[in-house]
């Protein structure tokens, strides 16, 4: 099964996100939890090539989603300048209040969240690749 | 996102419900700014109907745990959903931000702190 849209790089970008992960989570039995994470990984990429992606604001990023038996293989496509998230340094947790940096939270979510992230640049465009292992719920 | 504020016993209590990200999180610090900037009491964010937050909603929690760290004034947050607690243990931001159960808890350790 596969489910493939369109996101604009404007302040609709998170909320169609939030619309077709409600559609995806029915038609693939979803839990809320795997959801949520699903929603954050892909939250912290596309907020990313939004505020730092530069490039053609009106060239939107695709997302591509596909589910086998036990993942769920995502590929975001954008148009913007090369860059490379998985070079990104995560925050590290240890640090304590004073001195703690906002920066890296994204990047360590991505990581957390998703299997086997990789990057590369094709046809002069940002292609990156994930998959995140889920179980059917057995509520929906 | 929806946020309600009241104040009750020298506290000052966020209520938040639905999504702190990165759409949400801008409007969000400038409710926050006469609170934080110079803060005049105690400080609780309510996450009970708080569904999912983001590193744009982490920022301002950690900025906010910042401006109460040495001041006089105690700041907590209190009834986290799994998906917001466990964001905040992955980010580590349990290890320097309270967390309670319940608005309940929170104002009890504050009057007890101030007792």
């Amino acid at each position: 099964m596969n489910h493939i849209f369109k996101i604009l790089k404007d302040q609709d970008g998170l909320t169609t996100l939030s619309k077709h992960l409600a559609i995806i989570s029915k038609e693939w039995k979803m839990t809320k939890k795997d959801v949520l994470q699903l929603n954050l990984v892909l939250d912290e990429l596309i907020t990313n090539i939004i505020e730092h992606g530069g490039g053609c604001k009106k060239c939107p990023i695709e997302v591509s989603m596909q589910k086998t038996a036990c993942q769920i293989r995502v590929q975001l496509t954008d148009g913007g300048p090369p860059f490379d998230p998985t070079q990104c340094k995560s925050a590290d947790t240890t640090t304590p209040v004073e001195s703690r940096k906002c920066g890296g939270l994204g990047i360590l979510f991505v990581h957390k969240f998703s299997d086997n992230c990789s990057y590369n640049r094709t046809d002069g465009k940002n292609v990156f690749h994930f998959t995140k292992t889920y179980k059917e719920s057995a509520e929906n | 996102m929806k946020t309600v504020i009241k104040t009750e016993d020298n506290t000052t209590i966020v209520s938040l419900a639905g999504r702190l990200d990165s759409n949400s999180a801008p409007l969000f610090e400038d409710e926050l700014q006469s609170f934080v900037v110079s803060p005049k009491g105690n400080l609780v964010f309510d996450f009970n109907d708080l569904e999912y937050i983001s590193s744009a909603g982490l920022r301002i929690i950690l900025n906010t745990a910042k401006a109460f760290k040495d001041g006089p004034y105690c700041f907590a947050t209190c009834a986290m959903q799994d998906h917001v607690l466990e964001v905040f243990e992955i980010s580590g931001f349990n290890t320097f931000i309270t967390i309670h159960n319940s608005i309940n808890n929170s104002l009890s350790a504050f009057k007890t702190k101030k007792d």
